[in-house]
């Protein structure tokens, strides 16, 4: 033990080990007659009684005793000492035993009188030990202060490196769970049903406005039943006003400077400090992350506002210096690529740098040790040219590999020696689980190119947030049950495999074994409800498919009386079991992304798919597929293994001749069976269709200035129409999106092209043909009259 | 996997795109202007200049852009070319936003590089709870909303239907540039997004600017991280006008 605590000093004081050998040598004259200079531990003892944490076990001749077993009041004299030494950088006794307690007893068995009342009750203060918590082999409420905690030679290393250094975890968090800290983090990101997300802290005090009840009677329910139901941790963001503003220009319920204004900001820091303790009591942790707009567009600015940045974290690490069931504090930003030394790199490395001290030890009152996580880039891919909804849902596990070796270096620098996050965030949402398997285990094995990259180490990992959506209502329910889902079917769309409830728990269940199968145990579902009341309110509106993306993932229905989603089942199962299993047939969908094409124009088939290993798109066309991931080529109607659920589209070769094409895709799960088969018909014509020829306004007054707009369908959403206007002595008139004119051709879309004509028809009758690009036909002629 | 498939299906066009075939190529690369970054998926098009486009040559010469960024344009007929990229997101569209990339064939090779500018999505959505917009589809010449945009080069540009979302108008515009956008309906009566009813039948302005893009380091938000912030200029359905009724009873 004497070896621990002194290493874990030693690390704490100067980053190394047995640096104290060097910096502070101890004597080599024994300050105990049974333990020599021979003695495996004499430099750790020596340094033991130098530092006054241990006067031995005999006071003459002067023992140490070694190979005595340790009981709990000693240890509680040890940790008070060492705390005392560590925290006030001593190399020398400083008044070890000189330190406040409270005179209340914690523990019904450590009354006022106990010999050790005041280490018992000193490192109860320090939250090494709970009141609230059972300790090993004792129970709430007791101390149990003769029980044997460990031999005074065998104790952990990792408890006294927490206990002393708070280097890792939480202290209190070690002993509290019977030296054994949740391996596994059965979380979910929190908040009160039919309450827009992020308001839950700002209206804590105040009457949810369609329960008309207390916001935090709400949530006091709703943690006990979540605790009852296998939770152990809730996750919160703590947003700023700033980065609230960006997302919603009115919003206020970003934190305020501590103290807060009760009538501006809602007293969140009590808040927050109420709902973690609630939390506490209940034997939920909680891990929360800091999401700072200000700083974030500080740092991407080149301003370095670290300093600040570290203030502002730190108050909340202050403020709820009292807690004990902080897991971690979350760094919601990465580096990526490897940072150089822009000024923007060096704002980053500061924030971290201070971050990381300002819970390890600056702190006002460093009790609260939580990781420090930073996300770890996995999913999100911006700007991919071929999805048309702004973000790519990719596996680009060797980003996530580049950004974990991006953050080391990053810290590294910044500390001096070899250092990473405690903790890598990532999110999870709605890849198949055949895909997630993979990608999971691509990451986290070695990779290719060391220098650039690195597979981060599984237990680190907390899937801080992961779900899928479930958009449609089941079969058969009546459609007045809005709150269900919108009945919004979405195809072509990467991001949302699952159309139902039931599947929905299908896709969980498959998640949930894909994330056992690569040993990542940390996880937190987003979200207990729907939360569908952050998009659908103002100032967003969203329509019925961005619903579907943004509003259905929760575990529970948003109106009370409609009870629990299957996934509720799948994943309170998952957490009060530990195990699960995927053989879910696959789920898929399947269209074309439009009703008509013309002849050498290529269909894009649009899918979606869940728990899909393998699958086929067969027609009456050849089809060639592009999907952007990592895995092998495929062609033409054969099955093939495609890691594909991210992929979601495929084009079909352009028929030849006009007609009907039935597409039919198959999927099937894993070992080739069973599988399920969808199919969708599209329409080839010989030209485009033109519904109607307007001026922008939808008259068919058009003149000579007015901009056109051609409204119909099998147009080239991908661009490359034009229009020609043809009348008896004038030369042909050609407009199409790069005529040379300058002046604006729209035609991103498969029903309307629009053009500005700009004067370049004179007026009078005209005979329009609308070219979509592709070797069919143009539609026309068409009468145009220019005014 | 993208190797081939971007193979297969230039390939795929081309032979099926093109009756005319010459011993020309336009290649090159597409790059981001900034960066200078190759960007893969592009969509490439090469069209006749203006003064020599007729019937048979209205269908341009497309290629998909590699991994690496490049692309191919074979067997082109000799000829005065404009060669732009597409790209559906993340980036302004050359064929529109820029000048295009003169290229002169001649029976040789050509080499275009192409220089495409980040822009960002600007979404006009409507909101429908009601399903009217399903109620008026095809029965209103030119659709029963048009939302256009006009800059400060005085150009107008209309924004087209967002394939995806039958209430949503989708583009990609220029990061920080204002615009004024008009919305005109004859057919339905609109309100905000506070409830404020909005008089859109001579066409209603609303001037945005939309912020550039967020780029790495990547701030991880509490919506999943899953997508880009569009701009969104919101507007709710709220009835059909005398004028609407009378088309939805067509």
């Amino acid at each position: 033990m004497a070896a621990f605590i002194i290493r874990a000093w030693s690390r704490r004081r100067w980053n190394d080990s047995e640096a104290f050998q060097t910096y502070a040598p101890p004597s080599q004259t024994p300050w105990f007659t049974d333990v020599d200079t021979g003695h495996q531990f004499f430099p750790y003892i020596q340094k033991m009684w130098e530092l006054g944490i241990t006067s031995g076990c005999i006071a003459t001749p002067r023992k140490y005793c070694p190979d005595l077993t340790i009981e709990n009041y000693q240890i509680a004299v040890f940790i008070a000492r060492a705390r005392k030494v560590t925290d006030n950088n001593c190399l020398a006794p400083c008044s070890n035993d000189d330190f406040e307690f409270p005179e209340s007893p914690y523990f019904s068995d450590v009354p006022s009188t106990h010999g050790y009342f005041r280490w018992i009750q000193r490192i109860a203060v320090l939250g090494v030990v709970s009141p609230f918590v059972a300790t090993p082999g004792c129970s709430v409420g007791y101390f149990c202060p003769s029980g044997v905690f460990t031999r005074r030679g065998e104790m952990a290393k990792e408890v006294m490196d927490g206990i002393v250094t708070w280097s890792y975890w939480n202290a209190r968090i070690l002993v509290e769970m019977h030296l054994n800290p949740p391996t596994q983090w059965k979380g979910i990101n929190y908040s009160p049903r039919l309450h827009t997300y992020f308001r839950m802290l700002y209206d804590w005090y105040t009457n949810d406005s369609v329960t008309n009840q207390p916001v935090h009677q709400m949530v006091d329910a709703d943690l006990t039943m979540l605790k009852q139901s296998g939770f152990n941790l809730l996750h919160l963001y703590l947003w700023d006003t700033t980065l609230l503003k960006e997302l919603r220009p009115d919003e206020s319920a970003g934190f305020c400077p501590y103290p807060d204004s009760p009538s501006s900001c809602g007293s969140q820091w009590t808040a927050l400090a109420d709902f973690v303790q609630k939390a506490e009591t209940k034997g939920l942790y909680v891990t929360l992350t800091f999401a700072s707009g200000r700083f974030k567009n500080d740092f991407n600015a080149g301003v370095n506002s670290a300093t600040q940045f570290a203030s502002w974290a730190n108050e909340f690490m202050y403020h709820l210096r009292e807690r004990k069931n902080i897991l971690m504090w979350g760094f919601p930003w990465s580096v990526v690529p490897p940072p150089d030394m822009s000024a923007k790199a060096i704002a980053w490395r500061d924030a971290y740098r201070l971050m990381d001290q300002n819970s390890r030890a600056v702190s006002p009152n460093p009790r609260i040790m939580g990781l420090i996580g930073t996300y770890l880039e996995m999913v999100l891919v911006f700007g991919n040219p071929m999805i048309s909804r702004g973000s790519q849902y990719v596996w680009q596990w060797q980003t996530a590999q580049t950004t974990a070796k991006g953050m080391r270096n990053l810290l590294t620098s910044a500390f001096g020696y070899t250092k990473d996050p405690d903790i890598y965030l990532m999110h999870v949402y709605h890849p198949n689980s055949f895909d997630l398997s993979a990608s999971l285990n691509s990451l986290l094995s070695p990779p290719q190119n060391p220098a650039t990259a690195l597979n981060p180490d599984r237990d680190k990992i907390f899937v801080s947030e992961f779900a899928t959506g479930s958009p449609v209502k089941e079969p058969g329910v009546p459609a007045q049950e809005a709150v269900k889902g919108n009945d919004v079917q979405i195809y072509g769309d990467e991001n949302t495999p699952v159309l139902t409830p039931s599947g929905q728990g299908q896709w969980l269940t498959c998640a949930l074994a894909a994330f056992a199968n690569a040993g990542i145990q940390k996880l937190a579902y987003w979200a207990l409800y729907d939360p569908y009341t952050m998009w659908s309110g103002f100032p967003w509106f969203q329509t019925g498919q961005d619903l579907a993306w943004n509003g259905y993932w929760g575990l529970k229905y948003e109106r009370e009386a409609d009870g629990n989603k299957p996934a509720w089942t799948a994943l309170t199962n998952f957490y009060q079991g530990g195990s699960t299993s995927c053989t879910s047939t696959p789920i898929t969908t399947f269209k074309t992304d439009n009703t008509h094409y013309t002849t050498g124009q290529p269909a894009r088939l649009v899918w979606t798919a869940a728990n899909t290993a393998i699958w086929q798109i067969s027609s009456s066309l050849p089809a060639s597929y592009d999907c952007r991931d990592q895995s092998s080529g495929m062609s033409g109607p054969q099955f093939a293994s495609v890691p594909a659920g991210s992929c979601a589209f495929a084009f079909s070769d352009p028929p030849s001749t006009p007609g009907t094409q039935t597409h039919t895709f198959t999927a099937r799960a894993a070992g080739g069976a069973p599988s399920t088969t969808a199919t969708a018909q599209s329409t080839t014509l010989s030209a485009p269709l033109v519904f109607a020829v307007t001026d922008s306004d939808g008259s068919p007054l058009i003149s000579r200035f007015d901009t056109i707009k051609i409204t119909g369908n099998a147009f080239a959403r991908w661009g490359g129409n034009s229009l020609r206007f043809v009348r008896s002595g004038f030369t042909d008139v050609w407009i199409y999106a790069f005529d040379g004119s300058g002046l604006p051709f729209n035609e991103k879309s498969y029903t309307q092209i629009s053009a500005e004509l700009g004067g370049r028809l004179a007026a009078g009758p005209w005979q329009l043909y609308v070219y979509n690009g592709y070797p069919s036909s143009p539609a026309g002629p068409i009468s145009v009259t220019i005014d | 996997m993208i190797k081939i498939g971007v193979k297969l299906l230039a390939a795929t066009l081309l032979s099926a795109g093109l009756s005319i075939h010459g011993a020309g190529v336009i290649r090159g690369t597409v790059v981001d202007a900034i960066s200078g970054g190759t960007l893969a998926g592009v969509h490439v098009m090469a069209m006749r200049s203006v003064a020599e486009m007729n019937p048979a040559r209205a269908v341009p010469y497309r290629a998909i852009t590699d991994e690496k960024g490049a692309y191919n344009l074979n067997a082109v007929e000799d000829g005065n070319y404009q060669v732009c990229a597409t790209a559906l997101s993340g980036y302004l569209d050359t064929c529109s936003w820029s000048s295009p990339v003169p290229a002169r064939v001649a029976s040789s090779t050509v080499d275009a590089r192409i220089a495409m500018q980040r822009g960002v999505p600007l979404n006009v959505v409507f909101a429908d709870q009601n399903g009217l917009l399903e109620k008026l589809r095809g029965k209103i010449p030119g659709g029963p909303i048009t939302v256009d945009m006009t800059g400060s080069d005085g150009k107008r540009r209309i924004i087209p239907p967002d394939a995806a979302d039958p209430g949503g108008f989708l583009t990609i515009v220029p990061a920080d540039v204002p615009f004024t956008i008009t919305v005109r309906t004859t057919a339905f009566s609109l309100a905000d997004t506070t409830g404020r009813a909005i008089d859109a039948s001579s066409g209603y302005r609303s001037t945005v600017r939309v912020a550039p893009p967020v780029v790495s380091p990547v701030p991880l938000m509490f919506n999943a991280g899953r997508r880009t912030i569009d701009f969104r200029l919101v507007f709710r359905i709220v009835g059909l006008t005398a004028e609407g009724q009378a088309a939805a009873s067509k």
